[in-house]
């Protein structure tokens, strides 16, 4: 069995260039999952009467469906549905884009929305009633207490999440979009050399996520500045955190 | 509508594969899990980062990525180590194979937290009144973790399964793979009920394996009164 390295050298730019459609999916799948998340935490939250159950039954269905069940929906359904709307598009370009965003969003929303329930209810129930005592709105409150709050609690959680939609991107590759992952099948298709092209584009995508992780980290750090009491500790940096600490 | 009800025999002949690979993916993880969790605690540097890169490794590439290589990686592994050529198709094998091997690295993950969150003091007790090293492991640790990582541990076998439609990428044919060569079929023209039925299976079989997951940690934790207050306060919080 021989590896070729250096085809594997030559895998790398073909597949850096598709980063930024990788990268738009993902940002633009986490606006409408954060969103989503949004209304349905929202709806969880609330006092009136039929929300809650509902939207606790649509988290779970949109929990328990495979991403790939909607990214196939997305493609194959929504042209026609789209159709139906009235809106026409040419057929030799469909906007796939946006039927990704919206199978990636959909995904990942009751993911979002337990991310958000849960910082929500970190934050102590005497904050909230004595924002009512001093007299803020609603939003006065959200904005100045809790929200500030539930950054903190969420950041973690969220780059978590964010990181995983990151690598599910790659699914797209299976409805024929040309991504990372596609731009990586396109080239080995052409050079009939598919593990060293498969193995560069997953370790693109380690490196990509190890990025991220770090990031995330500083993030959580500056964000829990608040909460720290004791002299700041020395985070361990990323060989350490990639190769490990000893006990 | 009515090529739902038509292909529902189809789509449900396909389950037996898709619970073959969650089944024996889960077993072989579950083992591999344990002992990479044993390497990542070693007090010796080499298995220490072996383990950590391996699972830093597996759970930051995408999934697909993994399948594909196991696909076009195991044949040739066993090709030069094993000097044995497949005769059949290798889709199921290396699926298993993939998926074993990718949960594996959460199940280590989710095991050392939970064995790092035991008293220490437990285990010097147990070493005090003349346990061995196998005694104080099978008697203290064990239980524990278990009971520990127990819900963990499910979720992620939940997950798992939703995962296991990325075999569609090899050509599986479990749930996700039939609906998809149901869609071929019909040349296209009931693909949205299909794939509709298809989340519906899917949705079915994992609110299923939640309550049971629910029920079984509930029964084995049942001794622990916070967890029966929880209980009672939350009835309808697990959909």
């Amino acid at each position: 069995m021989s590896f070729d390295f250096a085809y594997a050298g030559m895998c790398f730019a073909p597949i850096l260039q598709k980063f930024g459609v990788t990268m738009q999916m993902a940002l633009l799948s986490t606006v409408l999952a954060l969103l989503v998340g949004v209304l349905l935490a929202a709806a969880i939250e609330t006092r009136f009467p039929v929300l809650g159950p509902l939207s606790h039954f649509v988290c779970s269905f949109l929990k328990g469906v495979p991403v790939l069940v909607f990214l196939y929906l997305a493609f194959n359904s929504l042209p026609d549905g789209l159709i139906a709307a009235g809106l026409s598009y040419d057929r030799r370009n469909p906007p796939q884009l946006l039927f990704a965003v919206l199978a990636f969003g959909l995904a990942y929303a009751p993911y979002m929305a337990d991310m958000f329930v849960s910082a929500y209810r970190t934050v102590p129930k005497g904050q909230k009633e004595a924002c009512m005592a001093a007299g803020f709105t609603g939003f006065q409150a959200m904005r100045r207490i809790i929200v500030p709050q539930m950054v903190v609690v969420a950041v973690p959680i969220f780059g978590n999440h964010f990181v995983n939609l990151l690598k599910t991107t790659s699914l797209a590759y299976l409805v024929n979009m040309v991504e990372m992952m596609g731009a990586a099948k396109n080239y080995a298709t052409g050079f009939q050399m598919f593990l060293e092209t498969y193995i560069v584009a997953a370790l693109i995508y380690w490196g990509i996520c190890i990025v991220f992780d770090q990031l995330f980290a500083v993030l959580e750090r500056r964000l829990g500045k608040f909460r720290e009491r004791t002299a700041a500790v020395k985070k361990p940096g990323v060989l350490t955190a990639v190769l490990g600490a000893g006990r | 509508m009515q090529i739902a009800i038509e292909k529902l025999p189809v789509l449900l002949g396909a389950l037996p594969t898709t619970f073959y690979i969650l089944f024996v993916s889960v077993a072989a993880a579950l083992a591999l899990g344990a002992a990479l969790t044993m390497l990542k605690l070693s007090r010796h540097t080499v298995p220490r980062v072996a383990a950590t890169v391996y699972i830093s490794f597996m759970r930051g590439t995408p999934m697909v990525a993994q399948v594909l290589i196991a696909f076009i990686g195991i044949p040739i592994l066993m090709r030069t180590w094993f000097g044995m050529t497949p005769t059949g198709s290798t889709n199921l094998f290396c699926a298993v194979i993939a998926f074993s091997l990718n949960e594996a690295a959460f199940f280590a993950e989710i095991f050392r937290s939970a064995y790092l969150a035991i008293d220490k003091g437990q285990i010097e007790a147990a070493q005090s009144i003349g346990m061995s090293r196998v005694q104080t492991f099978w008697r203290v640790i064990l239980p524990q973790t278990a009971m520990s990582a127990l819900p963990n541990t499910t979720n992620m076998i939940i997950e798992l399964m939703k995962n296991t439609s990325v075999g569609l990428a090899i050509g599986v044919v479990d749930l996700m793979g039939m609906a998809k060569q149901v869609s071929y079929n019909t040349m296209g023209v009931g693909q949205t009920p299909i794939f509709l039925e298809t989340a519906v299976l899917y949705w079915l079989i994992g609110i299923v394996f939640m309550a049971v997951s629910g029920k079984v940690t509930a029964h084995l934790n049942r001794c622990d009164r916070q967890t029966a207050t929880v209980r009672r306060r939350t009835g309808g919080e697990h959909a």
